[in-house]
């Protein structure tokens, strides 16, 4: 009976303290950058573009925030939690 | 075609924070897990190498003053150094830990360079105020790369580098040319120019 429910229901994976830290600095720094972007959408400069600079549409301080969080939670923090699990951490 | 200054602050607070981040990685997995795979031991000493690399781009066509230049070169120097000193101990090349004294090295002459380079004491002023306190922060924590030198394996003076390294990336993103910050609180402070 248990097997079966095993078979339908997959044991909840726990995962150590470490790998909670490795698996949410990444999108924490993606929700920080988004917070930001709500708290002082003038910083949006995509918002508003008009007689703006170049440097100023393209680089958007909050969007590139979020950015670097989804790119270092693919790049990094994933193949890291991989790793992590293999060796048993 | 050149950034404004405060873009400038923004990339580089943006390559502080991929240094955090990475730190906290390092921290919670441990050093074995960090080096499983080959690229990752090298990937935020790298970073703050490719960071010096930029410094010297700053330094030459960001010429406000010749303090301004010195400091550039200087913060480009340290980043350099303390880069390839983790790249050296990354590859094994370099064996001691006290090699990690050079990011220490590095953070001191850096906040000096700082503060000297920022000589306005106009602490109600946005870049003034900031600039002190980034100064004070590196110089105060070159302590954690020094201890890190002495107990390599520390989690705390770890953790204390990746905090700076956050605290600076935060400070950085706060740099805006057209904004004061307690010019309310001088009767000096005149209202701010928008760009």
């Amino acid at each position: 009976m248990v097997a079966a429910f095993r078979r339908v229901v997959p044991p909840v994976v726990r995962r150590s303290r470490h790998a909670l830290v490795v698996a949410a600095i990444g999108p924490v720094t993606a929700l920080g950058g988004l917070l930001w972007a709500f708290i002082q959408p003038w910083r949006i400069t995509l918002l508003h573009p008009h007689g703006k600079g170049v440097w100023y549409l393209i680089v958007e301080a909050p969007l590139l925030v979020i950015a670097l969080g989804v790119l270092f939670t693919a790049f990094v923090a994933r193949p890291l939690l991989h790793d992590l699990e293999e060796l048993g951490g | 075609m050149q950034p404004p200054p405060e873009v400038v602050h923004w990339l580089f607070a943006l390559g502080f924070l991929m240094l955090g981040l990475c730190l906290v990685c390092e921290v919670a997995v441990g050093p074995e897990v960090w080096r499983k795979h080959g690229w990752r031991p090298y990937l935020w000493p790298t970073f703050l190498f490719v960071m010096g690399l930029f410094m010297w781009a700053v330094m030459v066509f960001f010429t406000n003053s010749t303090v301004h230049l010195i400091a550039h070169g200087l913060w480009a120097q340290g980043m350099m150094i303390g880069g390839v000193c983790l790249l050296g101990l990354a590859r094994g090349k370099l064996r001691s830990p006290l090699w990690m004294l050079s990011v220490g090295l590095a953070l001191l002459v850096g906040g000096g360079a700082t503060l000297v380079h920022e000589s306005q004491g106009w602490l109600f002023n946005r870049s003034s105020f900031l600039h002190h306190v980034e100064g004070w922060s590196a110089i105060g924590a070159s302590v954690f790369p020094i201890g890190l030198s002495l107990r390599p394996r520390s989690r705390v003076f770890s953790l204390g580098l990746a905090a700076l390294f956050f605290a600076l990336a935060i400070l950085l993103l706060c740099h805006r040319d057209a904004a004061p910050i307690f010019g309310h609180m001088s009767p000096d402070a005149r209202p701010p120019v928008a760009r």
